[in-house]
């Protein structure tokens, strides 16, 4: 099985706290793979460290076998990596559709002369660009909400607007932080079949952190366990849930009244 | 043959003359992508081939069709009957044991469905369809790992289609020659406010002449819009997508998916329009919604030109005399409100709207002849093909249904019952036991009317629904059901009195409004059972039922009623997949709150119904104060 990202004694210092601490795994290509871990655990900054929004204070990210590390973060994205954040980072006032288009924002080619006057190459862009966005919309069924302010849908479309985004830019490699979060169990399914869609239909490779154990268990092709920034655990869901440290980790030390 | 048209000789006719000319569009990725009418026969044309010949599908077999409007909706309809094989369209909303009954009602080898949800239902239920050989399903996504024997996908058999043609050319050509008038096109299940649907067979001729008689009261012209989005299974929207456009033209627009449509209508503006009154009063409701939610100028100068609109809606519904003063003011008025209202709903370039399958309320039509729409009430059913009467744009009337098409006759039976007779009413019913309603080529469908000194039809209500008193006066459960449900917060009523002293009923409220309503008065609430439960959204119904039943002779008025905790539902049964109320169904099923508005309990406690109220649900029964003067 081919790795498509391998990170190897990775740490993340800041000053005194080690928030990631050697941790090591690998995601092998096309598999849906899930980071979880308690509150703190160092999930979100694993995650920014392989989009790179934080650098890493010693350690290896190799994406398709090629150190990526000191990369800028849109050369990564570049490289077909995208992200959708926890928090929700949506343009209010725009309409689903330029959200979505904003997504390939990084792919556009023509300048801002073409663009803005729409003439030569930048309409025969355009066109290539919306067909794209207008797959994501119908893949993630938001056709009705098309010209809607993103700041008008209720929380659930937007989280779910959000993974069209990072989805827009027809990435290889996608990072969902926790996309369910907020979400009531029917939204939580639909959202879980987009997820597996996204792994059967695209091909694309799905880092998931989720709290909602059931639905990691569900979905992970092989899950990595944090706890205070170290990798506690690393394996098929079956194995992780025989893992006595994880279930420490999870449920306590058992102790003797 | 000469004379003997179906519809695959139309089409047929119609690729060679116009070929190039778009015949339906299909919203797809946000683009309406054209087909023209050489596209759609040679899609026909594949499937056709495919089906006679991989297939074997033979004359006069059934070929169901469960899916949303799409053209390969059409296409498919199109190729069995060119093979002289009839399509049966089925609700796609059906549930698992519904769909059971009709495919092993019209036996059905092959069934061409939508996407996986279908095919899953289809799945589910293999056992019990045991006659179902091939399914064929026209929307990928999520069937990558089916290997399921029965499935074949749309796009492979056209082109596995494609490639027995090359040497088979003229194959559709050929066997339209074969095809007559008589033969049967269509089965349409009536769609049964009492008992099991029964399958209805229309010939080509029977669809053909319905088409006809219409386009000589409403002319429809080349290239108008025509938008589909009512299920093809419903012989009205058959009549209108699939048999109009032969004859006339006209280009056909499916919307994206069913959750569009109301931007896809918008931007489509079609010159006709069809639907049922519970689309109209949505649109209504949601209008009067948004104009409260509306800036204090907005609303300002919409209330100052809405009393010119109601008065020239009066003028032309109820030929009443007009000053110029106020016509000189609906001119402006349309420039500036009513010309939007129109743009905001896609009615814009809209020549007709029909209300078809029941009768709109008065309000309603008033409103939409206030903004300038065209509303004409029809009145028609799976056995006559689809639309029967219609009013004429000149006479239009709030309470007809309209005046017979041309080549249509009418009667009142004995019984108050209307017949009708025309070339369009169907050959036979699929199974023997139901053939009765007809006679000497005349057939009712069970509703009771009046024909009026000015050739109007007014229908009063369904023959076996009519209500005797113990006081033998009659009443007419539909005209009180149709006044409550003039309330804006009332969305479905149900009466009752058969034998009794006084009438009852049982409400439905609007979730929408109601909602609206109590978020204003500070009402916090879950959901819908919650709201309809609220003491207080009761006393408020209350009063708006009150001011209602003054308008009611007193003998019909309501005296108790009582709002359900849930909303009436197809999937529940209590209504009809065209949402039309199953009364005997629901008679049956609410039978001890029934009892209880005909005793002197306040409170209700209905039990064993749904998973939900396992320890039984108490409703309260309210009765109207103003009622006991007049009782």
């Amino acid at each position: 099985m081919e790795s498509i990202l391998e990170i190897e004694k990775m740490s993340l210092q800041f000053g005194g706290v080690k928030a990631l601490d050697d941790v090591s795994f690998h995601i092998v290509k096309g598999e849906i793979f899930s980071l979880i871990g308690p509150n703190g655990a160092g999930k979100t900054s694993m995650l920014n460290c392989i989009s790179g929004l934080y650098q890493p204070t010693t350690g290896s990210i190799r994406y398709k076998g090629k150190e990526i590390v000191n990369m800028k973060p849109y050369n990564r994205t570049k490289l077909g990596i995208a992200r959708a954040f926890q928090n929700i980072a949506l343009f209010a006032h725009m309409s689903v559709l330029d959200n979505l288009k904003l997504g390939r924002h990084t792919l556009m080619r023509s300048g801002p002369l073409s663009g803005g006057l729409y003439v030569g190459k930048a309409s025969k862009e355009e066109i290539k660009h919306r067909k794209k966005v207008e797959e994501v919309i119908e893949f993630l069924e938001l056709q009705d909400i098309r010209h809607t302010p993103v700041g008008t849908l209720p929380y659930g479309l937007q989280k779910r607007v959000e993974v069209g985004r990072a989805l827009a830019l027809g990435p290889e490699l996608i990072l969902l932080d926790e996309p369910m979060a907020g979400m009531n169990n029917s939204e939580k399914d639909l959202m879980a079949r987009f997820i597996l869609d996204m792994h059967e239909v695209m091909d694309t490779t799905v880092v998931l952190i989720e709290h909602d154990l059931g639905i990691v268990m569900n979905l992970s092709d092989h899950i990595a366990v944090l706890d205070f920034g170290k990798c506690i655990g690393f394996g098929t869901p079956d194995d992780i849930q025989k893992n006595p440290d994880v279930i420490k980790a999870y449920i306590g030390e058992e102790t003797v009244i | 043959m000469g004379s003997e048209k179906t519809l695959p000789n139309l089409l047929a006719e119609r690729a060679a003359k116009v070929g190039h000319e778009v015949a339906l569009r299909q919203k797809y990725l946000g683009i309406w992508n054209e087909i023209t009418w050489d596209d759609y026969f040679s899609k026909v044309e594949q499937l056709s081939i495919y089906l006679s010949e991989n297939l074997e599908f033979l004359p006069d077999e059934k070929l169901a069709i469960i899916g949303e409007n799409r053209p390969q909706w059409l296409y498919a309809q199109m190729a069995a009957q060119s093979l002289g094989g009839v399509s049966v369209g089925i609700y796609q909303e059906s549930l698992p044991e519904q769909i059971v009954y009709y495919l092993n009602d019209c036996k059905a080898r092959i069934v061409v469905v939508e996407d996986q949800e279908q095919v899953d239902k289809l799945l589910e239920i293999e056992k019990q369809i045991p006659l179902v050989e091939y399914i064929i399903f026209y929307n990928k996504q999520g069937m990558r790992h089916y290997n399921h024997p029965k499935l074949l996908e749309f796009d492979e058999v056209l082109a596995t289609g494609a490639s027995l043609l090359k040497d088979r050319s003229g194959f559709l050509l050929y066997n339209t020659k074969h095809l007559f008038g008589d033969d049967h096109a269509v089965i349409a299940y009536s769609a049964a406010t009492t008992g099991n649907p029964k399958g209805v067979v229309l010939t080509h001729s029977n669809l053909i002449e319905a088409a006809k008689n219409l386009l000589q009261v409403d002319k429809m012209e080349e290239k108008d819009d025509y938008f589909s989005f009512l299920p093809l299974s419903w012989v009205h929207e058959q009549v209108v997508s699939i048999v109009i456009p032969l004859t006339t033209g006209i280009v056909i627009n499916f919307p994206e998916k069913p959750h569009t449509v109301i931007g896809d209508l918008r931007e489509i503006g079609p010159q006709t329009l069809l639907a049922p009154p519970r689309v109209y009063q949505t649109l209504m409701s949601n209008f009067t919604i948004r104009m409260e939610g509306a800036s204090w100028f907005k609303k300002r100068v919409f209330q100052t030109f809405k009393k010119y609109g109601e008065k020239v809606a009066r003028a032309k519904l109820d030929k009443q005399q007009i000053s110029s003063w106020d016509k000189f003011m609906y001119q402006i008025g349309d420039i500036f409100v009513f010309s939007a209202i129109r743009d905001h709903f896609g009615f814009s370039r809209t020549k007709r709207a029909y209300v078809a399958g029941a009768a709109l309320q008065s309000e309603a039509f008033y409103f939409f002849h206030s903004i300038g729409v065209n509303l004409k009430q029809t009145y028609g059913g799976t056995e006559l093909s689809g639309i029967a009467f219609v009013q004429s744009d000149e006479e239009i009337k709030v309470n007809s249904s309209g005046v017979p098409l041309p080549n249509t006759e009418v009667r009142i039976g004995e019984n108050g019952a209307v017949y009708v007779k025309n070339k369009a009413i169907f050959a036979q019913y699929l199974n023997e036991k139901d053939q009765k309603l007809m006679d000497d080529g005349w057939i009712t469908l069970g509703d009771c009317g009046r024909i009026g000194e000015d050739g109007h039809l007014y229908i009063l209500d369904r023959l076996e629904d009519i209500i005797t008193n113990r006081n033998d006066k009659h009443i007419y459960p539909r005209i009180v059901e149709n006044k409550l449900k003039a309330s804006p917060y009332i969305q479905e009523a149900v009466c009752f009195g058969k034998d009794k002293a006084y009438v009852t009923a049982i409400l439905n409220i609007d979730l929408n409004s109601v909602g609206r309503w109590a978020d204003k008065q500070r009402i916090v609430y879950t959901e819908y059972s919650d709201l309809a439960r609220n003491p207080q959204v009761i006393k408020f119904i209350e009063q708006q039922v009150t001011g209602l039943m003054n308008q009611v002779p007193p003998y019909a008025r309501v005296k108790k009623f009582s709002i359900l905790h849930k909303q009436f539902t197809a999937d529940d049964g209590e209504l009809t997949r065209t949402l039309k109320v199953r009364r005997k169904f629901i008679e049956d099923k609410y039978q001890m709150l029934i009892n209880g508005m005909y005793s002197d309990t306040e409170e209700v406690t209905i039990a064993g119904l749904e998973i939900e109220s396992v320890e039984g649900v108490s409703l309260q029964v309210i009765h109207l104060k103003t009622e006991q003067e007049v009782a």
